[in-house]
Formats: structure tokens, C-alpha cells, sequence
């Protein structure tokens, strides 16, 4: 008994101990779940979303039927690169709503138990110059955090989608407090944002099966995509360089990182690193295909440059950029005040002077899109030095900077005057030769930079440091088409027999063989290419070291219509050089003289009074007969002054024959009687013809005689 | 060259926004590279172009169904009588197909394709009736209207003063806007103050600012309307009846000060007895319209309310 009792004890305690040791155990974990780690890839925030999350929406019921729907890059707003995950109950519904609204808002009006919740996840701030990760190492930081979503050992379909399902309130309140972040170029190849969500994609491609635009993208990813951020000073900093041709990226690639990543001083401008002549280019996207509009990335601001026939700066601008989906009109706020950006373009809003150019371009631009909801921004990086190229291939006029120099193509490089010993040495080792620049003397030019023209290397050259500001005029070996002139109806497509001319700038080398639909291609007296069928209709592939591009050239079609343009209430419309009566009326117009407002048609009752209109004189009247008029009369013939007035004749047309005298009908009848007796008094009056020629003169007596057979009959 | 290519992206895409024209008018003139396309730095290029394809009747800008840009008009041989026949002008959209089909359809007719500076091709022909111009449009496709200038005249209303009843509108605020007042006697512009713009019983307010279409108000026994620019102008003009309008016989020509220039539809009417756009003369700084008839001038001197000299 004593012995069963110590048993008995013992095993309490031992319960008791265990007991103990698990709720330690339990606490341990809630406490752990709460305090940043900072030994874990993914950072506080995300765990303190998604504990709100699990205190709120991700009840045990919403996480069985939740569905990782999307997960979306956001290169931008935080000293971090965000990554979005967004839970949706129901994978088919999408995360924005049709009328473009914002996630939130979209969710908003969805019931609460279908409503997404939104997961987000700082993610470590990437490594300046970090190289480029494999496929490999980005499913290890996917599968990270999709390990982190799946805490509740909840299953989770994970899809990404560009430019849907943003926690955009997040991120907002994120931005508040956070400074620009400071996007270096991709080392390997420029490419666009919609590319730079891309890898993301596929990671999880593993997981979700393809949607069709998630399919046709592909076909125009990029194998690696990579973009550094880092902080500014918080007091008006400058802006970070942004290359043309980049868009900001999200590196979901690089280590977890702390606050030891992020960058004590600005990086200088950093151009490419280049590349073999012998490695392929960067993917294309495919004809026609764009991306869904991206929201809370960061959108472009180009630079235009216009000369004037004097050699002045016409005109300097901004060009923000504008991705398909977005709205007609955006109020934005920023360094130039606010503003309302419109009208768009294909690609671009309506441009913007450039107000205090000088510092402006020093300093760099950033727009924000006003409102509750920031979607868009739009950043020009502050730099001494900008690359100018012809904007005809973008469908502009003048110049429009770009990431850096072509070989063998034309451009304008806009620097600071501190600069110039250093533009002139570089240029001078491209092949350029330049003879001087135009300083802010010449009317136009920013205070403080100068102006080279005619910049066109011949030669590539090596890149000095890889942050030197000068490497933008270092021009890569890489060969590029350039589709330039022709009628452009749409971004790959021009009007049949107008035809771009293809070009190309870069090392052409003496083996540059392209061919286009298989036939080899050959320079033309201008230096385009041309190939046997190169400009007919249709659709056309270009191949050039290993690369292809496709381009199409359609016919017109005529199928123009009518439309009622302008329509000042008279009930007839003018639309170009035509004018059309109501659609209900099956009427002829009919110019008339004020004198003879009286129109006869071949059929005995065919009268029609023209009116005349009481706000303007003139000579002739247009006016819409139901019929048509054989002869004009005066209003009164009786009361006519014979010398003046006369018959007009407008269609030699005999009387009709076959005439049933109307019966009944009171309203035939008059009508009947008002056409017997406009002839029979012009007749009695003795009215004579306007054209007074034989033919006209029989007609008239057949038309009387038919009147008085008709005024025979009627007694 | 340009404004015929112009011509046909306009018609392939049938229809846009102001700023697709613009930047269209750019891409087809970007090939001037450092030389400004503008051959007048005061007038831009894209308006000079939008003017004239609105007078030849190619193109609608900001009418209805297309106010925020432009819509292609349908083709048409707009037809109106010349001393020995009838004359057709092709107007409207324009595809290089078509262009073929109306050339070979009136090879026996009197046929002229007349090259104008900034205006796309002028194509015409001359026949002895209207019937023959029929049978070409039926041959080509392409719709007729006989008697055109008179046909948009009629449906035009005159320029008079706006009715009682008419929406009032206010001055713009902000102390940025440049204000200036028509000049009648001297047919110009000149400042003016705010102050005065708001107390004026009778005048013509221009209110510029910069990087924006200027807004034109019309003060008519103190009370504000913003018209048409023509519109406003020639209700200002009504009260004086000034000897604007010159018509010369001899030569069936139409003068006016340039500053005058009539409004668009009414210009329409004018330019499609010719299918030329008037020719402007610096030395007099006024427009003339050629082959004009006396019943169309009187027609339109009627409208805009001036006697015809």
C-alpha cells in the first residue's frame, strides 16, 4: 500500500513536471512567435501580421478553405523589399476588383468570410552587389516563407500573379515612415518590372499549374533578376540612379540580412557589367502581350530633349511612364508640386516641362499618386550625367534618355559641367568625335550642365569601377534591333506598305548574318536590313545572333462609319463633308433658291413647301424633300412677278400615269388639289422656264395636261 | 509626305485620344531628329496639322463621341458646283486601297491630286454633271454629298449672342493667368486686368496660362459666357459690322484678317469649294478662300453676322 501510494506520488509528480515542462514549452513558443528573430529570413513584421491575422481573420475554418493565391514582389516603400502574400478564400476571385480598384478596396466589398487576408512579409534587405542566385536558391527562399505562411500547418496553394493582390494598406503605412529605397541596375541584363516579378513566378511554378498569362509571360522571362535597395538621408535626399531600361526589382534572391546590409552612402551610377559579345541578349517579351498593371512598383520618369532649329533646348520633359490598366487620369504629388497627369499614350502619360531643370536633374524626381491609396510611383534618379537617344523609336520627338550609349547609334549626353574633361576623355576612347558642348549659355540649357551632341560611338569599351558615373558612356557590345519609321499602327505592328526600317546598333562584326522568315537579311543603301519579303503583309520573324523578333505588317481596314459629330438641333447631323437627316427620315436633300419654294414631284400629290429660316438671308436653301422634285414654283405663281420669276426644272422625270383619285382621304386629297393648282396658275401666269430648252418645254405641257385631266376628273 | 502618312494611321486606328495625335504627329516628324519640327514656334505643329484635317473634313476633333480626341470621318466626295460642271473633293479617311479604287473609277474624268504643304494630298475631279461623280463613288465605295459647302452651311447657326438663358460661366482663379482683351477697333489682343474682365459690359476675354489651351469668355451685357473662340469673336464683332469680309468677284476669292479666322465647321464649308486650305498672306495678315461662290460667301458673311463687301 505504502509502496503503491510512493508510486502513485511518484507519477503525480512526474505528471506534474511534465505538465510544467510542456506549458514552458507552449509559452516558449507564443513568446518566440512574438519577438523578432533575427537569426529567421523572415522578419518580425510578418509574424506580427500574421499573429493579427490568426487573432482576426485566420480562424481554423478561413485557413482550411484559404488559398495562397498570390505572391507578389514589391520593389518598393520600405528600407526592405516586400514580398505580399495574400490568402483568399476562393482562389478564382480575383484580389483587385474590375474597375481597378485597389486590393483592399476590391476585398472590401466582397462578405467578410470570403474577404483575402493579406500576409506581409518584410524581406531582408539584399546585398548591393550580391550575384545573381540560381533557380535553386530562390525556391530556398520561396519554400522559406512558404513555410512561415503554413505555421498552422494549414495547406496553402501558392500563385503569383503580377500586379494583383498587394497588401497596399500595408505597405502604405510602411511608407510612411520609410525613405526611398536605393535600386541599383541589374548586373546582367535591363529589363522591365513585369519581368522582374517574373522569377518569383516561377518558383512556385512547381506548385500551381500555369494560367494562360502567366504562360504567354514566361515565354518572356528572365532567367535572374536582381535589384539592390538601401535607405537615404531622410532630409531631401537625392535620389539613387535608376537606369532607364530598369525597373526596380525585388531580389528575393540574396541571404537574410539586417540592418549590416544596408548601405551607409549612396552608390554611384552603375551601369551594366558587360557582357560577352557571343551571349545572348535578354529575352523579348512576346507581340501584344503586356502585363497586368503592377501596382506599388516603380514606374519611370524619361527625359525628352528638343532642340529648336536655332540649336536652343526647345523643350525638356518628363515622360512617366504608364503600364497597361492603369487609369486615364492619376493626381500625383511630388518633388514639383502636384499634378495631374493625362491624356495617356500607349505607354506613357502626357508629358511634363521640367521646371528647374538644372537641379531637378541633380536631384532627382519622385512622384507619388495622391490619394488614400498610393499605387503608383514614379522616380528619376538624380545624376550628373545623362545618355540621350533618338525618341523616334519610342515613337517620340527629340531625344529620350536612356540607360547608356549604343554602339553606332546617335545621341545626346546632357552632363554637369564637372564633368566634362571626364565626358570628353571617355567619348573621345568610343570613337566619338566631339567638338565642343553646348554649356548654359545656350538658351535652354540647365544652369550648371552642358550639352554634347552628336554623340555616336564606334567602339566598345571597358567599364572602369563598376559605381563610376562615366561607365553610362561606355557603350556594350550587345546587339539590339531598332524597328525605326514606317506607320506604326500598334507596338509591333505597322500598316502594310509602310514598313519600319530595321537596324541595328552594337558589334556587328564582320559575321553578322540576320536573316528575316529564314531569308538572309542585307543592308540597304541606308543601312537597314532588308530581306526577299521582309515588307509584306503579315507576320514577319527576325533572327540575329541566336535572338528573334517578330514583327507584322497589316492591311487597312475600310469599315469607317457615320456618326452624328455635330448636331446643332435642326435634326440633320455634319460629320466630316457630309451632312445626314435623322435616321427615320428616308429623305433626298435638296438645294432650293428662295424664289421657287415650291417642289413638285412626278407623282400628282407629291407638294412640298420649303421653309425658309428666319435667323439668316441667303439665296438657296437646303432643305430634306420626301420625294423627289421635279419642278420648283414660286410659293404663289399668281401673285409672281412674271419678269422675274421662273420655272426650274430639277429632273426630267414624265408624270405618273396611274393615278387613283384618292377617296376618303382628306389630307391626299388637298394635297392632290395643291399640286393641280401650282400648275395650273404657274401655267395661267404665263411663268416661264429656267432652262428654256425643248425637252424642258414639252415636259411642263405634259405635266399640265395631266393636271387638267386630274382637275377633270375631281368635278 | 508626313501629313498623308498622317492621314492614314489615322484612319487604320479610326479613333484616339488627343495626346495618341500628338504623339503620333511627333513619331511621323521625328525623323527632323535635332531640327524642330515646327515650322512656326508660336503655333505647334500638332495644331497647325489638327486645323487642317478639321477644314479639309478628314478628321473630328473633340465633337461628340470623340470629345477627349479624334475620330476619323467616314470618305465622301464632297461635291459643290464649279463654272463648267461639278467638282468633287475626297475627303475623309483614307486607306492606300482606297486611294487606288477612287483614281482608277475617275480615270475618265478631269482628275488633279494637288500637293499643299502640311495638308495631306488634295484629290479631285472635275465632271460635266453630278451623275458622273455618282457613278465614280459607287465604283470606289466611297459616299457623295452634292452641294457639300451649302449642305454644312445650312445646318450651321449663326454667331449671335448667347440667349438669356445660356449657361454663365466665371473667370478662372489664380493670379497665373494672363488676361487679355480683343481689341475691335484694331483687330488684337491686348492686357487687360482681372478687374476690368469682371466689370466690362461688352468685350472678349482671352485667359492664358501657361502649358494649358487658352479659355475664351465673352462678356455680354455683364454677364459671362466662355464660347468658341470664332464664336466669341464674331458675337463681339456683330455689334460694329465692320467690312471684315471681302469677296472679290473676278476672282471668286473670300478674304479675311487672319485674326478673324471664321469658326471650324463654317471654315469647313469655305475650304470644300476649293479642297484647299486658304492661303495666308503676311503682308495683310489675312486668309483667302479661292473658287468661293457668291451665294456661299453671302451665305457665310450671313452667319457670321458681317455685311459682304
Amino acid at each position: 500500500m505504502t509502496t503503491f501510494a510512493l508510486f502513485a506520488l511518484l507519477g503525480l509528480a512526474v505528471v506534474g513536471v511534465w505538465g510544467g515542462l510542456h506549458g514552458h514549452r507552449r509559452k516558449k513558443r507564443i513568446l518566440a512567435s512574438e519577438s523578432p528573430s533575427a537569426r529567421s529570413p523572415v522578419s518580425a513584421e510578418l509574424k506580427s501580421v500574421h499573429s493579427r491575422d490568426e487573432a482576426t481573420a485566420l480562424s481554423t475554418q478561413t485557413l482550411e478553405s484559404a488559398k495562397l493565391t498570390s505572391l507578389v514582389a514589391l520593389p518598393e516603400s520600405t528600407d526592405d523589399s516586400i514580398v505580399a502574400v495574400a490568402l483568399e478564400s476562393h482562389s478564382t476571385a480575383p484580389c483587385a476588383g474590375p474597375d481597378n480598384a485597389a486590393p483592399e478596396i476590391a476585398a472590401d466589398s466582397r462578405p467578410i468570410d470570403s474577404r483575402p487576408t493579406v500576409i506581409t512579409a518584410a524581406m531582408p534587405t539584399p546585398v548591393a552587389d550580391s550575384s545573381p542566385k540560381s533557380t535553386s536558391a530562390l525556391e530556398t527562399q520561396v519554400s522559406t516563407l512558404t513555410e512561415t505562411i503554413n505555421v498552422n500547418d494549414q495547406p496553402a496553394l501558392v500563385e503569383t500573379s503580377a500586379g494583383q493582390c498587394i497588401s497596399t494598406k500595408t505597405v502604405d503605412e510602411e511608407e510612411k515612415q520609410s525613405s526611398l529605397p536605393i535600386i541599383l541596375p541589374a548586373e546582367s541584363n535591363m529589363m522591365d518590372a513585369e519581368h522582374a516579378i517574373a522569377p518569383v513566378e516561377y518558383a512556385f511554378n512547381a506548385n500551381v499549374p500555369p494560367d494562360p498569362a502567366s504562360e504567354a509571360k514566361e515565354s518572356s522571362v528572365a532567367p535572374t533578376v536582381q535589384a539592390d535597395t538601401g535607405t537615404t538621408s531622410p532630409h531631401k535626399p537625392a535620389l539613387p540612379p535608376v537606369f532607364e531600361n530598369d525597373q526596380p526589382g525585388v531580389d528575393v534572391l540574396s541571404q537574410p540580412s539586417s540592418e549590416a546590409t544596408i548601405p551607409t552612402k549612396l552608390p554611384g551610377y552603375r551601369p551594366l557589367a558587360p557582357a560577352s559579345p557571343t551571349a545572348p541578349s535578354r529575352p523579348r517579351r512576346p507581340v501584344n502581350i503586356r502585363a497586368a498593371p503592377n501596382a506599388n512598383v516603380d514606374l519611370r520618369l524619361r527625359v525628352q530633349l528638343v532642340f529648336s532649329r536655332s540649336g536652343a533646348v526647345k523643350t525638356l520633359a518628363l515622360i512617366p511612364d504608364r503600364r497597361e490598366g492603369m487609369p486615364d487620369e492619376i493626381e500625383i504629388s511630388g518633388t514639383q508640386g502636384e499634378l495631374r497627369l493625362s491624356e495617356p499614350l500607349d505607354d506613357c502619360y502626357e508629358l511634363v516641362p521640367l521646371m528647374d531643370a538644372g537641379n531637378a536633374l541633380q536631384q532627382g524626381i519622385e512622384w507619388r499618386e495622391r490619394g488614400k491609396v498610393c499605387r503608383w510611383r514614379w522616380v528619376l534618379s538624380g545624376r550628373e550625367l545623362y545618355v540621350l537617344t533618338p525618341g523616334d523609336e519610342f515613337g517620340l520627338s527629340g531625344f529620350v534618355s536612356t540607360a547608356r550609349l549604343l554602339l553606332n547609334a546617335r545621341h545626346v549626353v546632357l552632363a554637369t559641367a564637372r564633368l566634362r574633361d571626364g565626358v570628353l576623355s571617355t567619348l573621345a576612347d568610343t570613337g566619338c568625335v566631339i567638338s565642343d558642348a553646348s554649356d548654359d549659355t545656350t538658351p535652354g540649357v540647365p544652369a550648371g550642365w552642358l550639352i554634347f551632341r552628336d554623340v555616336t560611338p564606334t567602339r566598345a569599351v571597358p567599364m572602369r569601377d563598376e559605381a563610376h558615373i562615366l561607365n553610362a558612356l561606355c557603350p556594350l557590345p550587345n546587339v539590339e534591333p531598332h524597328f525605326v519609321g514606317g506607320i506604326r499602327l500598334e507596338r509591333r505592328t505597322w500598316l502594310a506598305g509602310f514598313p519600319p526600317r530595321i537596324r541595328f546598333t552594337g558589334a556587328l562584326g564582320d559575321d553578322f548574318r540576320p536573316t528575316i522568315d529564314g531569308q538572309p537579311a542585307h543592308p540597304a543603301t541606308d543601312g537597314a536590313f532588308e530581306a526577299p519579303g521582309w515588307d509584306s503583309t503579315g507576320v514577319h520573324r527576325l533572327w540575329f545572333g541566336g535572338q528573334t523578333e517578330t514583327y507584322a505588317l497589316h492591311t487597312m481596314d475600310e469599315n469607317w462609319e457615320f456618326w452624328r459629330a455635330h448636331d446643332f438641333g435642326t435634326g440633320t447631323a455634319i460629320c466630316g463633308g457630309a451632312t445626314y437627316p435623322p435616321a427615320s427620315i428616308r429623305q433626298g436633300q435638296v438645294q432650293v433658291p428662295v424664289t421657287n419654294r415650291l417642289l413638285l414631284g412626278a407623282r400628282p400629290g407629291e407638294v412640298f413647301h420649303c421653309h425658309l429660316r428666319d435667323d439668316v438671308r441667303c439665296e438657296t436653301v437646303m432643305t430634306l424633300v420626301p420625294f423627289v422634285p421635279v419642278w420648283a414654283l414660286p410659293l404663289d405663281s399668281s401673285h409672281a412677278d412674271k419678269r422675274s420669276a421662273r420655272i426650274l426644272l430639277f429632273h426630267l422625270t414624265e408624270p405618273a400615269a396611274d393615278i387613283k383619285m384618292p377617296t376618303g382621304n382628306r389630307i391626299a386629297r388637298r394635297a392632290l388639289v395643291a399640286w393641280i393648282s401650282a400648275i395650273h396658275e404657274a401655267g395661267c401666269k404665263g411663268l416661264v422656264l429656267a432652262a428654256d430648252s425643248k425637252e424642258s418645254k414639252a415636259l411642263w405641257r405634259r405635266y399640265q395636261d395631266a393636271a387638267k385631266q386630274l382637275r377633270r376628273k375631281m368635278r | 509626305m508626313k501629313a498623308n502618312e498622317l492621314l492614314l494611321w489615322l484612319s487604320a486606328r479610326r479613333e484616339g485620344s488627343w495626346q495618341q495625335f500628338r504623339a503620333v504627329v511627333e513619331e511621323l516628324h521625328s525623323d527632323d531628329r535635332e531640327t524642330c519640327a515646327e515650322d512656326n514656334d508660336e503655333f505647334p505643329l500638332h495644331q497647325q496639322l489638327r486645323l487642317d484635317l478639321e477644314r479639309l473634313a478628314h478628321v473630328e476633333f473633340f465633337a461628340r463621341d470623340c470629345e477627349k480626341g479624334w475620330r476619323v470621318a467616314p470618305p465622301i466626295l464632297a461635291a459643290h458646283p464649279v463654272p463648267g460642271g461639278v467638282r468633287g473633293v475626297l475627303c475623309g479617311a483614307r486607306s492606300p486601297a482606297l486611294r487606288e479604287r477612287v483614281l482608277r473609277a475617275a480615270d475618265k474624268l478631269d482628275c488633279e491630286t494637288l500637293y499643299s504643304p502640311g495638308v495631306p494630298d488634295v484629290i479631285r475631279f472635275v465632271a460635266t454633271d453630278a451623275p458622273a461623280l455618282t457613278e465614280v463613288t459607287s465604283k470606289a465605295g466611297v459616299q457623295f454629298q452634292p452641294d457639300a459647302p451649302l449642305a454644312i452651311l445650312s445646318y450651321l447657326p449663326p454667331c449671335d449672342p448667347p440667349l438669356r438663358g445660356s449657361k454663365q460661366a466665371e473667370f478662372p482663379v489664380g493670379i497665373d493667368w494672363e488676361i487679355h482683351e480683343f481689341d475691335e477697333s484694331n483687330l488684337a489682343w491686348r492686357k487687360a486686368e482681372r478687374r476690368h474682365a469682371q466689370t466690362a459690359r461688352v468685350g472678349m476675354f482671352r485667359f492664358l496660362l501657361r502649358y494649358q489651351r487658352p479659355r475664351y469668355f465673352l462678356r455680354w451685357t455683364r454677364s459671362t459666357f466662355e464660347l468658341p473662340r470664332a464664336i466669341a469673336l464674331y458675337t463681339l464683332l456683330s455689334r460694329s459690322r465692320r467690312n471684315l469680309l471681302r469677296y472679290d468677284v473676278s476672282a471668286r476669292t473670300l478674304r479675311l484678317p487672319a485674326i478673324c479666322r471664321p469658326p471650324q465647321l463654317l471654315e469647313r464649308a469655305l475650304v470644300l469649294c476649293s479642297g484647299l486650305p486658304p492661303v495666308y498672306d503676311a503682308a495683310t495678315a489675312s486668309l483667302t478662300y479661292s473658287d468661293m461662290p457668291r451665294e456661299i460667301a453671302s451665305f457665310a458673311a450671313e452667319l457670321l453676322r458681317q455685311p459682304l463687301r
